[in-house]
């Protein structure tokens, strides 16, 4: 019960960590108008934070797997990809 | 039975055997893979037809004469009377592009220190206040402005009362290892324009060389440049800088109405930007259903991971969609 409760407290504060972190990048790509390059290294900056974020979520809840990994990784690769080819290719 | 089969595809559900919950098929790692598979394959035959034809892609095209009527509206709008098209300062623009190109460099001053001015004084033009604006790969002449009018220093140079000519350059070619298109517009006023009491570079800078004057004279600012005159009225023009026209640019208009300089490649950013906004929307769009679903049912659970994925690719899409095919100094 008292584990089911420090989850959800940690549910919470890793999403509003996140998503706090990814409105910064948003804030920082509106700043980079006209600039694609300064733009692609928010969008970097915020996949590499979005790899490390869900490593240690994903520790701290215990339930990291290979699976569970790849599909962050594929999910970063396909927003690195396609930020690349808009913003840099 | 087929139609809830075919749902499983797209939305979460329980196995109907083992009663543990299951992402829509269209969702699984190896749907996933395929699609940055499929996205990895567009990106590499863009890349191959940019390279190898980019006629394919299609062009669009715009001019100096567009950029000089959308500049002269938005003087218009604020309250300030139209700029005159200069043919030197078309000269001096047309230089400074060319220059950009030999010189393989994108800024106000060359590596080699040549100020925008010099172009200005080189062709001719005697100038009491002088500016510039820098565009690179923007589709349409709307955007350049745009562009410009949204940054505070290129847009009090539009708007500067001061100025009471403008020549324009749009040129495409190779800047920087790409294929582009630069805008150059130079702004000025003539000596002759503005009643003079005395010389100003004998007011204010008395008898230092040429070159120590436009740096006495440049007013720097962030992007966009401004300069007040580094001549006075009867001062000898010194002889032009070495600006070569033999740079890789493969096309060039001026103010006059000499046909749209046509910018190759250009819709690929378009055609790009789609590309990316149809994937990762798509993928988003499975994230967000997956959400919208597992909050109805309580039987379903929202994964965890699903709230990340939909952020960053919540950003991503931002990006896309915000991104401007050009950059203005």
């Amino acid at each position: 019960m008292k584990s089911e409760k420090l989850n959800k407290h940690l549910d919470k504060l890793a999403h509003v960590f996140l998503y706090a972190a990814l409105m910064l990048g948003v804030v920082a790509i509106y700043f980079s108008r006209f600039n694609s390059t300064r733009q692609f290294l928010v969008v970097l900056l915020m996949i590499v934070f979005y790899l490390i974020w869900g490593q240690v979520y994903h520790y701290l809840k215990r339930d990291v797997s290979q699976k569970l990994m790849l599909e962050y990784l594929i999910i970063a690769l396909l927003s690195l990809l396609s930020a690349y080819f808009v913003l840099l290719s | 039975m087929a139609a809830k089969k075919f749902a499983h595809h797209f939305v979460p559900h329980n196995h109907e055997e083992t009663g543990s919950q299951h992402r829509g098929h269209a969702l699984e790692n190896r749907a996933l893979f395929a699609y940055l598979l499929i996205f990895a394959i567009t990106v590499s035959g863009f890349w191959l037809i940019r390279v190898g034809a980019p006629q394919i892609l299609g062009s669009a095209s715009y001019s100096a004469e567009q950029i000089i009527a959308l500049t002269n509206i938005k003087r218009a709008e604020n309250g300030l009377p139209s700029l005159s098209t200069n043919n030197k300062l078309i000269s001096a623009a047309r230089a400074k592009s060319a220059d950009m190109f030999s010189n393989n460099y994108w800024a106000h001053f060359s590596p080699k220190g040549t100020a925008p001015w010099s172009f200005i004084t080189a062709s001719g033009y005697r100038y009491i206040f002088a500016g510039e604006n820098l565009a690179r790969d923007f589709n349409d002449a709307q955007s350049v402005v745009n562009a410009w009018m949204n940054s505070s220093s290129h847009r009090s140079n539009l708007l500067d009362k001061n100025f009471k000519e403008i020549g324009v350059s749009v040129s495409g070619g190779k800047l920087e290892g790409k294929e582009g298109v630069l805008v150059v517009q130079m702004f000025g006023t003539a000596v002759s324009q503005v009643p003079t009491k005395r010389p100003l570079a004998e007011a204010e800078l008395g008898e230092s060389t040429k070159e120590e004057q436009e740096k006495l004279s440049v007013l720097p600012s962030p992007s966009g440049i401004t300069a007040v005159a580094d001549i006075s009225p009867n001062q000898n023009i010194g002889e032009p800088d070495n600006i070569t026209s033999e740079g890789s640019f493969t096309q060039e208009n001026d103010g006059f109405g000499g046909g749209a300089a046509t910018v190759l490649a250009s819709r690929q950013f378009s055609i790009s930007k789609i590309v990316s906004l149809i994937l990762v929307g798509f993928v988003f769009f499975l994230f967000a259903l997956e959400v919208a679903v597992a909050g109805k049912k309580r039987s379903l659970q929202i994964k965890s991971s699903t709230l990340a994925h939909l952020g960053i690719l919540a950003l991503t899409l931002f990006a896309v969609w915000y991104a401007v095919s050009g950059a203005v100094i």
